[in-house]
């Protein structure tokens, strides 16, 4: 690229040296254009946002009235005076804890069982990926009456089998397992991911392991997860972060309840902002989130540095 | 060699009728795991087509009898969602339109095109991708209402045409593989970026845009949080929320808490088919173009 690049300046005998070309000053200025329309974007949509959270959260604000400053006085209430934000940060943390976990390992196996590449597979592969393109909103209003305790398909599979279906959304205990359960069938996206880091782990190290007389398990544990490493931490990271902001299936499908046993954080956040109109309280909860968010993926990474295997090593 | 063949002979039955076992539980675990998965949607069709007095008939009837194929049109018409379908198209169309072509352009930019402090403005761009979303929506909400734009599609079209970092990233890892030597070319020819990225670079992205904008066009026809926040006026609803105001009129509303089951209504099959008839276009497009989700889990695989 260069060298006819310097062959022109030089028959166009340009006198400053090191100087950018004219060429190059223009490919400069068209490369910055072009980029613009992301920056003026990160302004307006991420960077000015941001801003205006953290200066919105120390107000007390109901859109009708002009805001009022009112110092950390939203996060000292949040902190010490507020039962519901405690309840929702533990709904969201108890929903995490057992969807995560269900949605790497099975992910995980889905995409090991496909990737055996038997007659058949992609379309298995299909299925288990079908719901996650449907819309939210309709899964969740399907996933409503699948779950209905009396006449619900799930509780009639579990009575062919000899058992006593729960009351599912009905019930405080069970409203929650019921939304992880009905997120299980958005499991696909973990699992293509797997499957697509399953497929990169080198055939011939596999081949290699079972020359040597590896089983399907030493193969499993010595190769195929090391490898596999930096795709499972990815798939922790996204799945936390999509946990932690959990919304549509608990506002369609119970709205909160019964009693507060499916008020997740957000939808929490979502009432304070637009069904209580208190802009100031919302936006320090947003912040709150979001910092817990930030400082869960940093730890995460520094997690990482023990168990995740680079494959520039 | 024979001998060699005939002495392992043994073994290697031993290990193929073991393979052919291990096959066996594999494709017995994958039809047993289905289950989950596509027992919901069948029986979702299944409702969709019961008279009133089969739907709540216990144990559940697989295959409605007698078929009541005029469910789908009353449902259709139990609530405006033509109008419904209508609004979506537009508040999917145009994002589309705007995230699939504006995020190539900076993604050329920053692929391709050499200017000071493009590299850190990359960077910059990459960690926006992983910034939770919940931080900003209240703020971006308020501005929107500044301007105005509440109750109109504006706020759910115009932040597409400042590009989308993920499908940035995307097709930049894309622009990356391609030769530089037809770019180099035009350019000594005198063209200018805007040309070379217009008549060189964009033809040949086809399979990355087509990602982009299967992936954009999901995103867009499935989105709730964001119609609900910013479509007010019956007539600017989507699919989406239309299906969630129409499932509390027909059943008395889970927004009323599980208890809305006491209060179940017998046009539960109305409900399933337009539940029906909104998951359709998600299915074909999934149908049409399954490598594409495919190698987009691919690329962000690459991500970790």
């Amino acid at each position: 690229m260069n060298q006819p690049l310097e062959l022109k300046r030089a028959s166009a005998a340009t006198p400053v040296r090191r100087e950018p070309s004219k060429l190059q000053r223009r490919e400069a200025i068209e490369g910055f254009v072009m980029a613009l329309p992301w920056m003026i974007g990160f302004v307006l949509f991420t960077a000015g946002p941001l801003v205006a959270a953290l200066v919105l959260g120390l107000t007390d604000w109901d859109i009708i009235t002009p805001p009022k400053f009112v110092g950390l006085e939203n996060f000292v209430k949040i902190f010490t005076d507020d039962k519901l934000f405690l309840t929702s940060a533990w709904v969201t943390i108890s929903y995490a804890a057992m969807a995560v976990p269900l949605h790497v390992i099975l992910g995980f196996i889905l995409a090991g069982l496909l990737n055996t590449r038997i007659p058949g597979h992609s379309v298995f592969r299909a299925i288990y990926y079908l719901p996650t393109v449907l819309p939210l909103v309709a899964s969740a209003v399907l996933w409503t009456w699948v779950l209905n305790p009396e006449f619900g398909l799930v509780n009639y599979l579990l009575s062919l089998m000899g058992i006593p279906g729960p009351g599912w959304l009905t019930d405080e205990d069970w409203a929650l397992p019921s939304i992880v359960l009905m997120n299980l069938s958005f499991i696909g996206t973990t699992m293509v991911i797997m499957l697509a880091g399953l497929q990169r782990v080198p055939q011939e190290l596999i081949e290699a392991a079972q020359l040597d007389g590896a089983n399907r398990w030493q193969v499993l544990w010595n190769v195929t997860l090391p490898f596999m490493s930096p795709v499972i931490f990815f798939t922790i990271i996204v799945n936390i972060n999509n946990s932690f902001q959990t919304f549509t299936q608990a506002f369609v499908m119970t709205g909160g309840g019964p009693g507060t046993s499916t008020t997740f954080y957000m939808l929490y956040l979502y009432n304070n902002a637009f069904r209580y109109l208190r802009m100031g309280y919302a936006n320090a909860l947003a912040l709150i989130l979001f910092i817990a968010i930030i400082a869960i993926t940093i730890m995460q990474f520094r997690i990482a540095r023990v168990w995740v295997h680079s494959e520039q090593e | 060699m024979e001998k060699q063949i005939r002495t392992f002979t043994p073994r290697t039955r031993s290990r193929q009728i073991g393979t052919l076992v291990f096959r066996s539980v594999v494709l017995l675990l994958l039809v047993l795991l289905s289950a989950p998965f596509i027992l919901p949607l069948i029986w979702l069709s299944s409702t969709a087509l019961k008279v009133p007095e089969q739907v709540y008939v216990y144990p559940p009837q697989w295959i409605p009898d007698p078929a009541r194929w005029s469910n789908f049109y009353d449902a259709w018409t139990a609530a405006p969602f033509t109008r419904f379908l209508l609004n979506t198209i537009i508040t999917t169309a145009f994002p589309m339109l705007g995230e699939v072509f504006v995020s190539a352009v900076v993604a050329y930019s920053f692929a391709r095109v050499r200017w000071p402090g493009r590299d850190k403005v990359f960077a910059l761009c990459v960690a926006t991708m992983l910034m939770p979303w919940v931080a900003t929506f209240i703020p971006i909400f308020l501005e929107f209402k500044t301007l105005g734009w509440v109750d109109t599609f504006l706020p759910l079209i115009v932040p597409s045409f400042f590009g989308t970092p993920f499908y940035i990233f995307m097709l930049r890892q894309f622009m990356l593989n391609l030769p530089m030597e037809l770019e180099d070319a035009a350019r000594i020819d005198g063209a200018n970026t805007f040309q070379v990225f217009g008549l060189i670079i964009l033809p040949l992205l086809g399979p990355a845009l087509a990602t982009v904008a299967i992936f954009s066009f999901m995103n867009h026809w499935n989105s709730f949080l964001g119609p609900m926040i910013y479509l007010h006026s019956p007539n600017l609803k989507t699919l989406s929320l239309g299906l969630a105001t129409f499932e509390s009129a027909m059943t008395g509303g889970a927004q009323a808490g599980a208890g809305a089951y006491s209060l179940v209504s017998t046009r539960l099959n109305l409900l399933m088919a337009a539940a029906f008839l909104i998951n359709i276009p998600c299915v074909i497009v999934f149908i049409l173009f399954q490598k594409y989700f495919v190698r987009d889990a691919l690329l962000s695989g690459l991500k970790g």
